[in-house]
């Protein structure tokens, strides 16, 4: 169920009023985690089975978890919760990849083998709900949360409809005591929750999908178009991502919050990030935040010397990129990150280096923030190009077209549509950044205003929605 | 009655913000080129046609971005006055030929027209006039009434075998009849209420991208498309299409007969393409030189695993695609250089 059909608000509109009707915190614990199957199974009923293999895999490891002291047995326990959940990766993620890409290894030893390519349907969110369920398992072994010992609670943190299909990834210390507990949203919660869905709606069908038409007509054949509509397409392309994806996790937490739920937050305006450093902790937090919590501190992080340091930060981007989608394209995406990352650290270093010589400035002034931002945002975007190729000869169109320049007639057309999304998004990321609230429209001294905006925003957006097709959001594939 | 006013402070700044919120979303909706402006307005020599000179940006199957023509058409500008030494084509047929799902430059019209001036060495001029929804009816009446005017060397209409079904008579539209044996355009469109209503209410039509997207949804409420969009899987998701007549029993309405016997006077070619039913190919036999059939370059473009229909990027099939118009311009361009060689277009 997309979160942008019409479908979706028809099922919230029957979930939230039963919801608040019902007496107890079991009973209302129950009704969601049913709601939450039915959510998942109205794409295809079988990959609920998916979902409770690893719900009752890691709850039941959980449990032998805190039974047990001796470390062997633990080790095992966890070594038996990773396999489980990356053996489900695996087989219905990467399965075709890993075969294809042996097969292209042999053949460089002038070996042909003979592959048969399965026909595996991606469960939507399997990227999602297996990491948040390994994190609990892990979490577990380092003694960092107690087992759920609940499993209705255990199975609803897991399966919890807004959060399951494309994040924020939520750990169990900060989601299962909230699900312990009698769920009631206060008004303020109710308040920010609706602004948040509106925004995030807003977000996603009018300038997400609107930009993405634009990019997914230019992407598939790009020799067709002058270079200065693949720039364009290019800037559209990171608007779309940014657009898509924290529209998603907005209406994720404004739902969240109608249920009394509070979820991370996921985007804290990645753009405005004034080096690549800064980008990774602003862009997808929680993904983010995990392969630092589970993969670059298990391999020691920094604490191993610069070059191992180095060698890590390209490992664990390297796995970023791979989670992003089963295709070279991906990994090379996240390689490039690592080594921007990389460089950037070489940079501090030089700069704490020469710290003592020379005085640095911890304040810039506006225009050099401004050039920091502009080139973060440059290197950020000419690397979602790696993206979103499906293949790198749609790379070398690309800058093929850059060195041999070809003029367009609609090229102004172009420069205005694009500067038009870029424009709406970075007012919105600036009223986030200011107020430091992404329900900020509330702020305003009088609530009227702020209802007027909102039911506005609402109206149009719905309206948008109706006379035109949905499209799917871009991190399902994940 | 401190409420009460307190109340009605309250409203008045919830419709305040509500409108220029409205307003602002307008302006962000035309300046990003997201809703599809309508472009149709009503004409008394020509009834429906598209507004001149009107930027829009086309999401369907495919995607354009372009503006339309001084006399309301996708593609260049037309000058009534035929340039010296220029040889001037009108395309003619429906939304296959307005072709919205292309960029201009990709259009079958530029493809056509670049292969001609290479072989001809005149300057050619390819004028596209095709109208969505339009049928050979339509077209001959734009022919008589507009075409004409701009003194085309040669008429290219496109057709395929519906749009010899014989046309409903239209409210807003000139229509073809055949009276005491002879053809006649109605003209009794002019006066009806419904034209005069929207030719005085069409000053509204494409100035708010907003208005226009209520007025879509109206459209789909209309054609009770709702229950799908609310209710998903759970509706029935569209109704069963009624089976077309199988093509060969088609029998060719009388008006279209004596449309396409007026027309073998003129220097017109036909350009068909899809299923044509046995009467169908035996009414266009006549034009024999001057008959052109689109599905050779179609097929071929199927032979090599090429769905002329298929986008790519929507992933679902529609008009002609990129490879399609390719493939029509330069299958047309040679045809007609033929034509130009043989002297066929000047008999």
């Amino acid at each position: 169920m997309l979160f942008n059909s019409f479908v979706f608000f028809v099922f919230l509109a029957v979930v939230l009023p039963v919801f608040y009707l019902l007496p107890s915190k079991k009973t209302k614990n129950i009704f969601l985690l049913a709601s939450s199957y039915f959510f998942y199974g109205y794409w295809d009923w079988r990959f609920c089975s998916l979902l409770a293999f690893s719900t009752v895999v890691d709850f039941l490891i959980g449990q032998k978890l805190c039974q047990t002291d001796c470390v062997t047995s633990r080790k095992r326990l966890l070594m038996l919760s990773v396999v489980a959940n990356m053996g489900l990766l695996s087989v219905f993620k990467y399965c075709n990849f890993f075969i294809e890409s042996f097969a292209a290894t042999a053949t460089l030893f002038s070996l042909e083998l003979d592959y048969v390519h399965l026909n595996i349907i991606l469960p939507v969110g399997i990227s999602f709900y297996t990491f948040q369920t390994m994190s609990y398992t892990i979490d577990v072994y380092r003694n960092k949360v107690r087992p759920a010992e609940n499993f209705i609670d255990f199975a609803l943190f897991v399966a919890f409809f807004p959060q399951l299909v494309a994040g924020p990834i939520e750990r169990a210390r900060h989601l299962l005591p909230q699900l312990s507990q009698k769920l009631k949203p206060s008004r303020e919660q109710f308040e920010k929750g609706i602004a948040l869905i509106v925004f995030g709606l807003f977000r996603k069908v009018l300038i997400g999908d609107t930009a993405g038409r634009i990019v997914d007509n230019i992407f598939i054949q790009p020799d067709r178009y002058m270079s200065m509509e693949l720039i364009c397409a290019l800037i559209l392309f990171s608007i779309q991502i940014y657009a898509d994806f924290s529209g998603y996790s907005s209406i994720a937490r404004g739902v969240g919050r109608l249920l009394g739920v509070e979820l991370v937050r996921n985007f804290e305006q990645p753009y405005l990030a004034r080096n690549i450093s800064e980008f990774w902790q602003r862009w997808h937090i929680s993904l983010t935040s995990w392969l630092r919590d589970y993969v670059y501190i298990s391999m020691r992080g920094n604490r191993s010397g610069q070059e191992r340091t180095f060698f890590n930060v390209l490992i664990v981007f390297g796995l970023c990129g791979l989670w992003h989608g089963a295709g070279y394209n991906f990994i090379i995406w996240g390689v490039l990150h690592g080594i921007m990352v990389s460089f950037h650290k070489v940079m501090i270093l030089e700069r704490d280096h020469h710290e003592d010589e020379q005085i640095v400035k911890r304040f810039d002034p506006w225009w050099k923030t401004g050039m920091k931002i502009f080139v973060t945002y440059s290197v950020v975007t000419l690397l979602w190009l790696f993206f979103r190729a499906q293949d790198l000869s749609v790379v070398s169109v690309f800058f093929q077209k850059m060195i041999h320049w070809q003029t367009s007639e609609l090229a102004f057309r172009f420069v205005i549509i694009t500067g038009t999304f870029f424009v709406i998004t970075l007012i919105m990321d600036t009223f986030e950044a200011v107020t430091g609230k992404h329900s900020y429209v509330l702020l305003l001294p009088e609530k009227s205003l702020a209802y007027g905006i909102l039911m506005a925003l609402f109206v149009v957006t719905l309206a948008f929605m109706f006379q035109s097709e949905p499209m799917p959001f871009i991190y399902f594939q994940f | 009655m401190n409420s009460f006013i307190l109340m009605l402070k309250k409203l008045f700044l919830f419709c305040i913000a509500f409108l220029v919120t409205v307003g602002a979303l307008d302006f962000y909706l035309q300046s990003a080129e997201i809703q599809f402006l309508a472009l149709g307005i009503y004409d008394e020599k020509r009834g429906f046609r598209l507004m001149p000179h009107q930027k829009y940006s086309f999401f369907k199957e495919g995607f354009s971005i372009s503006e339309t023509t001084n006399f309301g058409y996708y593609g260049k500008d037309i000058q009534i006055d035929k340039p010296t030494d220029t040889f001037r084509i009108a395309l003619l047929g429906d939304s296959y030929v307005e072709g919205f799902q292309v960029f201009d430059r990709d259009h079958f019209r530029s493809i056509l027209q670049k292969n001609l001036a290479e072989s001809y060495g005149h300057r050619v001029e390819v004028m596209n006039l095709g109208m969505s929804g339009f049928s050979l009816s339509d077209e001959y009446c734009y022919y008589s009434r507009f075409v004409k005017s701009l003194h085309p060397d040669l008429v290219i209409i496109v057709m395929r075998q519906s749009d010899l079904e014989l046309k409903k008579k239209s409210v807003t539209q000139p229509y073809c009849y055949i009276e005491n044996d002879l053809l006649k355009v109605d003209e009794s469109y002019l006066q009806s209420r419904q034209f005069q209503k929207k030719v005085k209410t069409q000053f509204f039509r494409g100035k708010t991208a907003v208005g226009d997207i209520f007025s879509n949804c109206r459209k789909l409420i209309k054609l009770g498309q709702y229950k799908s969009i609310l209710f998903g899987k759970f509706a029935n998701i569209s109704p069963e299409l009624p089976e077309h007549k199988i093509k060969n029993e088609f029998l060719v309405p009388d008006v279209n007969r004596r449309i396409l016997e007026d027309l073998q006077q003129e220097n017109v070619v036909i350009a068909y393409f899809g299923e044509m039913g046995s009467d169908s190919i035996a009414v266009l036999k006549p034009f024999a030189d001057h008959l052109i059939d689109l599905n050779k370059p179609l097929d071929r473009l199927r032979e090599q695993n090429i769905n002329p229909n298929f986008w790519k990027a929507t992933n679902r099939e529609g008009h002609w695609n990129h490879e399609a118009h390719l493939a029509i311009g330069k299958y047309l361009a040679g045809r007609i250089n033929e034509m130009i060689s043989e002297e066929v277009l000047y008999e």
